[in-house]
């Protein structure tokens, strides 16, 4: 088997939330691998876990959230072992991140070149004078017209695409190896939404930089991304490169994602929609999370969905996996699954659980 | 035929209106926080340029005593014939020195508690937090009392460096160490008792401004904890940490006048307001502007303060938009 480069690799990483009303299992057993020069795009309704996946990846998951299980690997590097001294060296220097609220992303009481250039101060240790003519530099380079003029204001003078641009400069200052852009145009209207893609898809070629894009519009996944995870109430439920996520979804949940975008010139009276709403992420039960929003379970009359949790799994070519009980089988439990790949997974069971066969 | 010589350079820079410019719009149209700034203005130079205001000193007794206000005595005289003016002037100096000492001391301590503490959450808030509900429950004149008789009768002496007495009796006219001493003690006690207020106000700005997304944003792109709260966090608490310190400095001179009215603090002959209400008592109905006036500058300077608060709360809040 050829060896890929992974610049990161999450292995079976799960955060919880400690709340009153018990453990919010936000990201519950995530792996996903990011290659080196690619981009992946990470898509899902809100709520299910993509934005805490990369905040637990870069450590900045607060009280009363927590890290409890699992690995990531950055460059060969675990992370998660690291002291914090060390963690601080690698946000914003081999790590960035930019978020969905640009304008609430920067600071309110300073002017947007004094923030970029903060930048430079703490991992370059250059003097403010040096910092800031950096800044107005690396604003030039997000295109940001009249750098020198622009880094003088101050945010809320801003428009949302002027300060994204901030925010990606802000980013991209170290030269990153890895950008971990969250829904970075969800807020911006569509011209700009595609003025900010185009800038970061040249930097992105101009650095050599790896770029994890969190969104839910599989637009943009579809002319961003190299590879898509898909993700469902804190799993990934289905992972493979961005062809064949549009051209053959093998997860329900995904293929219910694609059936709900709008096609321009097809007239439909409704769009089809995923019944039912994200399910309740405290003490999940051991089962298919999807199960109850699944319409292939009832056509296919499962009940094994509701009695085992399915397992990340190849499909076909090794690159495509899902987590569908659709395509592997079940020996323990004297499962084969109607569109059976020969794959069989072997799931924690609960005590109770019968076949779901007889 | 009108001709444009404006170049593109001279077109694209508007003149943009600074922060200050801003601010002093806004606070001009609160005409009684203006006239409070005026009045604390006048306080200042009234006891910076003290001993040139009056031909007389200020404790030395002559002959023309509890003399009523007149021409030659703007304000009167007491009863070893000085002039109330002159030492009402010396006393100024006196407590905006507590007032303006004791605030700054209680923001320090109360900033660095207050978002310490809301920044870091948890045992670290706890801690702070229950600290400051202590000191809530302590009854603060009689341990005000307690204390500076402590410190006063020499049962606890705390060394002062040379230079720091020699300033403050510079600003103040004061000459005597033990006087000096005395006021600094006071500074300290009221700071130790008076944080906390600042450090609750902080605290709550703080917790809120940790959940915003630039702290967030901060983190991810590797600032350290302690840049984002000098950095990051203080100067956006600044507006309502500067409205609450020009509040407290009012509070300040009251209490000091309160101290002093009492008996503890500054002694006769060095004139303070307090002191100077208290030596009125025995003749308040024969002579009631020696009690008065005293009286009337404290009122004023507390009152200007607050109104000057009040004022800056509204210059400076940007969600209010005249």
């Amino acid at each position: 088997m050829e060896t890929v480069d992974n610049i990161l690799e999450i292995h079976n990483l799960k955060t919880y939330f400690f709340t009153e009303d018990g453990e919010v299992h936000a990201v519950d057993g995530v792996d996903l691998e990011v290659r080196r020069g690619e981009t992946l795009g990470v898509v899902g309704e809100s709520g299910c876990g993509k934005s805490v996946t990369f905040m637990s990846v870069l450590r900045l998951v607060g009280m009363p959230g927590r890290i409890v299980e699992g690995n990531v690997v950055f460059n060969g590097q675990s992370l998660l072992e690291l002291p914090e001294s060390e963690m601080v060296q690698i946000r914003g220097n081999k790590i960035a991140m930019i978020f969905q609220q640009p304008i609430s992303s920067l600071n309110p009481v300073f002017k947007v070149g004094d923030q970029v250039a903060e930048v430079f101060e703490t991992h370059q240790g250059l003097n403010h004078e040096q910092a800031v003519q950096r800044a107005v530099e690396m604003l030039a380079q997000v295109g940001i017209p009249d750098a020198k003029r622009r880094a003088e204001s101050y945010p809320h003078e801003m428009s949302g695409g002027m300060a994204q641009r901030v925010m990606i400069a802000m980013g991209l200052a170290m030269t990153p190896e890895l950008l971990i852009a969250d829904e970075p145009t969800t807020a911006l209207d569509v011209t700009i939404q595609a003025q900010i893609l185009d800038l970061m898809r040249a930097l992105k070629e101009r650095i050599g930089m790896s770029i994890v894009f969190i969104t839910h519009d599989l637009g943009v996944v579809a002319e961003m991304a190299d590879h898509v995870a898909v993700m469902y109430a804190g799993q990934i439920v289905e992972y493979t490169d961005v062809g064949t996520i549009f051209r053959e979804p093998k997860m329900p949940y995904t293929q219910g994602l694609l059936g709900s975008i709008p096609v321009l010139g097809v007239i439909k009276d409704e769009l089809d929609s995923i019944p039912g709403t994200v399910p309740n992420l405290v003490d999940p039960p051991n089962a298919c999370r999807f199960a109850p929003r699944c319409r292939a379970r009832v056509e296919h009359g499962l009940t094994i969905c509701e009695q085992a949790e399915p397992q990340l799994l190849p499909v076909g070519s090794t690159t495509h996996k899902v987590r569908c009980w659709l395509y592997h089988d079940c020996p323990s439990l004297n499962y084969v699954a109607p569109h059976s790949t020969g794959i069989a997974a072997e799931p924690r069971l609960e005590p109770s659980a019968t076949p779901a066969r007889a | 035929m009108a001709t444009y010589s404006a170049t593109a350079e001279e077109l694209l820079t508007t003149k943009q209106e600074s922060q200050l410019h801003v601010i002093w719009r806004r606070f001009r149209r609160h005409k009684m926080a203006v006239l409070g700034l005026v009045i604390i203005l006048s306080l200042i130079l009234m006891g910076a340029f003290s001993s040139y205001l009056t031909p007389y000193e200020r404790d030395e007794p002559t002959a023309d005593i509890n003399l009523s206000p007149s021409g030659l005595h703007w304000l009167g005289t007491d009863e070893l014939g000085r002039d109330m003016f002159t030492r009402i002037a010396f006393a100024a100096r006196i407590s905006l020195t507590v007032g303006f000492a004791v605030t700054f001391l209680t923001t320090l301590i109360g900033m660095t508690i207050g978002s310490v503490s809301g920044y870091f959450g948890g045992w670290v808030d706890n801690l702070a937090m229950r600290l400051v509900d202590f000191m809530l429950t302590i009854p603060s004149l009689p341990l005000l009392l307690v204390m500076s008789k402590i410190l006063s009768s020499g049962g606890f002496i705390i060394q002062f460096p040379e230079s720091v007495l020699r300033f403050f009796g510079w600003i103040m006219a004061v000459s005597d160490i033990k006087s000096i001493q005395q006021v600094l003690y006071i500074i300290l006690i009221l700071a130790l008792l008076g944080w906390t207020s600042e450090a609750r106000l902080i605290r709550g700005v703080i917790l809120s401004l940790r959940e915003q997304t630039f702290t967030e944003a901060s983190r991810a792109l590797g600032v350290s904890h302690t840049r984002i709260i000098t950095r990051h966090m203080i100067p956006n608490a600044l507006a309502p940490l500067i409205v609450a310190s020009t509040l407290s400095v009012g509070g300040v001179i009251v209490v000091e006048a309160a101290l002093s009215f009492l008996g503890f603090g500054i002694q006769p002959p060095i004139p303070t307001w307090g002191n100077l209400l208290q030596n009125a008592q025995n003749d308040l109905w024969l002579y009631p502007w020696k009690a008065l006036y005293p009286g009337l500058f404290i009122f004023l300077t507390s009152l200007s303060f607050n109104f000057l608060g009040d004022g800056l709360r509204d210059a400076l809040d940007p969600r209010l938009k005249i």
